[in-house]
């Protein structure tokens, strides 16, 4: 596995935990801050880019800290982004309640595909999440009552007027989940349960033979992940107002939502953040320029971060930090496997 | 359903089957060896289509014939691929997400060279084969079907004779049942591995190439096999050449049986069901059952 | 004396072979009960069917009077039963507290706050002698050292019975002397230990019980004097000196 491994100072888990939380506390109010100051910028472009983010950070916990590579992350979000849509549109639900709904159906659909492969030893988890994409996005396509491939339309109706669209409520929405999804992140990677999960992907039988369960602790991470993915949906659903089976159930989403971890740093806390960041933004650029390439320069690029820096950009940084740091002073011993994380 | 009926979709199942089988193979000996999951598999499947209608439109080579010369060229092209891309991931005795995310980001990257040279459009071959039938007793037989049937047939004892009456065939089963064991009683393993990635995608670019002759095809053309394949290497218990037999028979009879009841656009979701299906009932696959018949006689 | 494991009738086919075949033990409270066998002759799968980790193909495993032969490894290892591995198995992300750390809180008896853990996990290092390597990655260990990780990561667990295997392989001399004092000081802390090796020294110098498997079956059990002159012992260890098999 050339996954991370822990720096020293995992050792301390409390106190790490702290420099990431107030970390995470400066970014999400730096970001609560930019409408409220009065800033005029894309605000559409950083809402898509959170969402993007919040599912970059969920896949993490599973196919980063336990090591369980999953292809079928859209199911999550479509769900998401269908329930919420009803909840709205039919159930007249309140829209973040409608958010936790999607959050649980979603984490719900997980069970589903983790109760069967998870038991069992062997890559059968990452083989049948190829196959639950397209076969979950066939069946809403013909799923009238849904409005099958011609989509859904999301109507928010209160006291019998739509509710006008305000960017800045779905931007703090997305903010929000985004910084749930941080956080949850930085408890799980400091955590007993966070530490089970690296355990779990360097050796799961030996993980069990120190009393772990793992078919428990792959369940628990992948529905807190689907959950994270079902409310990022829900969100974006509110947001377009409309959406339609090829557009939330894409094959291309999930691969987009594993891209994002690998290129900034699986099973850290910030790689998937930074890999959401950058995807995030120059995605709609990338599939505007090269709509016929894209999904081709997807694939060369997790080839060469698997073959030259399978940390990402985390792991080219402590790379380039721990290079400098024995220039500058030679008797310095190397942080614990810092370099091949 | 009449009985003809029932006795025609027998037959369709059995045709299907044979390709299903030479189709699986390509996956079972790169796992059996490597212990890596070939996502790129689709990604070999289409470009041995593409191989084929080439040949066929430039050259005027017929497609069976295309599809018997695809077999080296892929062998070729699967060496290759090892030496330059696989032979660096980290060795396991199961998959490793490198090695997944690597054969993945392959796939994206041959499935988008296949958009970008030929495009999205639907291509189909016609030979004077393609709508000829014969007649066999009560039965009504598609002349392409069954020479495909036939090519597939051949590849299958090709591969039983390389396994058994080979150096090479031996090592092979010796790593899948115990990569240990093999590498103790000296087989070159990196030899091995990438003879055995060779004659995988070799299968996969004859598979391809067959079911060119049978179907439509474009460039995302692979990616229904690609599960069907998973779902059959299931069934078949991942590591066993007789299990993989058995699970094409099954998918092959699941599917053409279904087609009566359930709408074609389904197939996938079939597929699917029948994988959770078969993980939640037969974890071992077909092969475990075999196994564990054995062990109680 | 008590019986902290009773095994009976164990057996395990592998495809149409019997690896281990009919094997009864019975290790009394407080022992070091030696399990011994040339190449080959089902130890670790003995000790596998024992741990949880693999499934018998018949016959009952019992701790404390308690049937736990359908209970899952890590299920044993609550209840107090656990093992290490021949072939070293660190966690190889984590740093060697972290291996010993994770033990703790998923063992027996888990420490109820982050702190605490860390504690006892420094204790255990430090009692088989890792404590300055605490904050290294397990990955960058010597063979040696992992050996004592996977003894320390064991003992954090706060087993009642500790399974080891062959945990002296490839060791020298001098530190195959400190393993047996480790041992004999988990014994004096209250651990009963059932331990699988192949070299006769070390078991004769520490057990105080040993059982001999041949091929699959038990052919001896007695005091380490009654084994070295059992000459059917004598006859499996020499008679197959000089085969080299693959794996026990």
């Amino acid at each position: 596995m050339t996954a991370t491994s822990a720096p020293v100072e995992r050792g301390l888990p409390r106190a790490t935990a702290t420099r990431d939380l107030v970390a995470a506390a400066v970014l999400v109010a730096i970001l609560i801050a930019l409408p409220l100051s009065g800033w005029q910028g894309n605000l559409r472009l950083i809402f898509t880019t959170l969402l993007w983010t919040t599912c970059s950070i969920a896949w993490n916990l599973v196919g980063g800290f336990a090591g369980q590579v999953s292809f079928g992350f859209a199911v999550f979000y479509g769900l998401g982004a269908y329930t919420a849509a009803v909840l709205i549109t039919a159930g007249h639900v309140n829209p973040y309640v409608a958010f936790l709904g999607a959050a649980v159906v979603a984490a719900v659909a997980s069970l589903l595909i983790g109760l069967p492969t998870f038991r069992l030893r062997g890559p059968y988890f990452a083989i049948a999440t190829i196959g639950v994409n397209e076969a979950v996005r066939v069946v809403m396509n013909n799923l009238e009552a849904l409005g099958a491939a011609s989509g859904y339309r999301v109507d928010e109706i209160v006291g019998g007027k739509r509710v006008p669209f305000v960017m800045e409520h779905h931007y703090l929405t997305a903010v929000a989940i985004f910084a749930v999804a941080l956080v949850l992140s930085i408890l799980v990677a400091r955590s007993r349960f966070g530490l089970a999960l690296n355990a779990i992907r360097d050796d799961e039988d030996a993980a069990a033979d120190v009393g772990v369960n793992a078919f428990l602790h792959k369940l628990a991470a992948h529905a807190l992940a689907a959950a994270l993915v079902g409310a990022a949906g829900g969100a974006y659903a509110r947001y377009a107002a409309f959406i339609d089976p090829s557009g939330v159930f894409n094959f291309n989403n999930s691969v987009s939502i594993l891209l994002m971890p690998v290129i900034g740093g699986l099973a850290t806390i910030w790689g998937p953040v930074i890999g959401g960041g950058v995807y995030g933004i120059i995605q709609e650029e990338l599939v505007a320029r090269f709509a016929d390439l894209h999904l081709g320069l997807y694939g060369a690029l997790l080839i060469l971060v698997i073959l030259f820096e399978p940390g990402g950009v985390v792991g080219l940084a402590r790379r380039l930090r721990t290079a400098l740091g024995r220039r500058r002073a030679p008797g310095m011993p190397l942080p614990a496997g810092g370099v091949k994380a | 359903m009449g009985w003809l009926d029932v006795l025609n979709l027998l037959v369709a199942s059995l045709l299907l089957a044979g390709i299903y089988t030479t189709m699986s193979f390509g996956m079972t000996v790169i796992y059996g060896v490597m212990k890596i999951i070939n996502l790129a598999h689709a990604g070999f499947m289409m470009l041995g289509a593409y191989f084929v209608f080439e040949l066929f439109n430039r050259l005027g080579v017929h497609p069976i014939l295309g599809a018997l010369l695809a077999f080296p060229v892929f062998f070729v092209v699967g060496m290759a691929v090892h030496w330059l891309l696989v032979r660096w991931l980290p060795v396991s005795d199961q998959p490793t997400l490198p090695s997944l995310l690597l054969l993945f980001g392959l796939w994206l990257v041959l499935q988008n060279l296949g958009y970008a040279i030929w495009g999205n459009h639907d291509r189909s071959i016609y030979t004077d084969m393609t709508l000829a039938t014969v007649q066999v007793g009560p039965l009504t037989l598609s002349v392409v079907q069954l020479v495909v049937f036939a090519v597939a047939l051949v590849s299958l004892v090709f591969l039983q004779l390389l396994l058994t009456r080979t150096w090479f065939g031996r090592a092979v089963r010796a790593l899948t049942q115990n990569p240990f064991a093999g590498r103790l009683v000296g087989i070159d393993t990196g030899r091995i591995a990438r003879l055995s990635f060779g004659l995988g995608i070799a299968f996969a670019g004859l598979a391809g190439a067959l079911l060119a002759s049978l179907y439509s095809f474009d460039p995302d053309f692979g990616r229904p096999f690609l599960l069907r394949s998973f779902v059959i290497i299931v069934l078949g218990g991942l590591e066993s050449f007789a299990g993989v037999a058995l699970g094409a028979l099954i998918l092959a009879l699941v599917e053409t049986f279904s087609v009566q009841f359930v709408p074609a656009g389904y197939q996938m979701a079939i597929s699917f069901s029948l994988l959770v299906v078969a993980l939640l009932v037969l974890p071992g696959g077909v092969a475990s059952l075999l196994e564990r018949r054995g062990r109680a006689s | 004396m008590t019986a902290v494991l009773e095994v009976r009738g164990l057996t395990r086919y592998f495809g149409g072979l019997a690896a281990v075949k009919d094997v009864d033990l019975v290790v009394p409270e407080g022992a070091i009960f030696g399990l011994i066998g040339p190449n080959g002759a089902g130890k670790t799968t003995t000790f596998s069917m024992i741990a949880g980790s693999l499934t018998p193909s018949a016959g009952r495993v019992f701790y404390r009077g308690r049937d736990v032969t359908r209970l899952k490894a890590f299920q044993r290892v609550r209840l107090g039963i656990t093992r290490t591995h021949q072939i070293v198995r660190p966690f190889r992300s984590l740093t060697v507290i972290e291996n010993v750390e994770l033990a703790a809180r998923y063992g027996r008896r888990p420490p109820r706050t982050a702190g605490e853990a860390q504690r006892r996990a420094l204790e255990v290092l430090e009692f088989v002698g890792l404590g300055a390597q605490a904050g290294l990655s397990a990955a960058v260990l010597p063979v040696g050292q992992q050996k004592l990780l996977e003894l320390a990561r064991a003992l954090a667990t706060a087993p009642d019975l500790l399974l080891c295997d062959e945990i002296c392989g490839g060791l020298t001399d001098a530190e195959t002397r400190n393993v047996m004092d480790l041992l004999r000081k988990i014994r004096q802390n209250g651990t009963t230990i059932l331990y699988i090796e192949h070299d006769m020294r070390a078991v004769m110098s520490v057990c105080d019980r040993i059982a001999v498997l041949n091929f699959g079956e038990k052919l001896a059990e007695g005091t380490p004097e009654e084994i070295r002159t059992n000459p059917a012992v004598v006859e499996a260890y020499l008679g197959r000196a000089a085969e080299v098999g693959a794996g026990a």
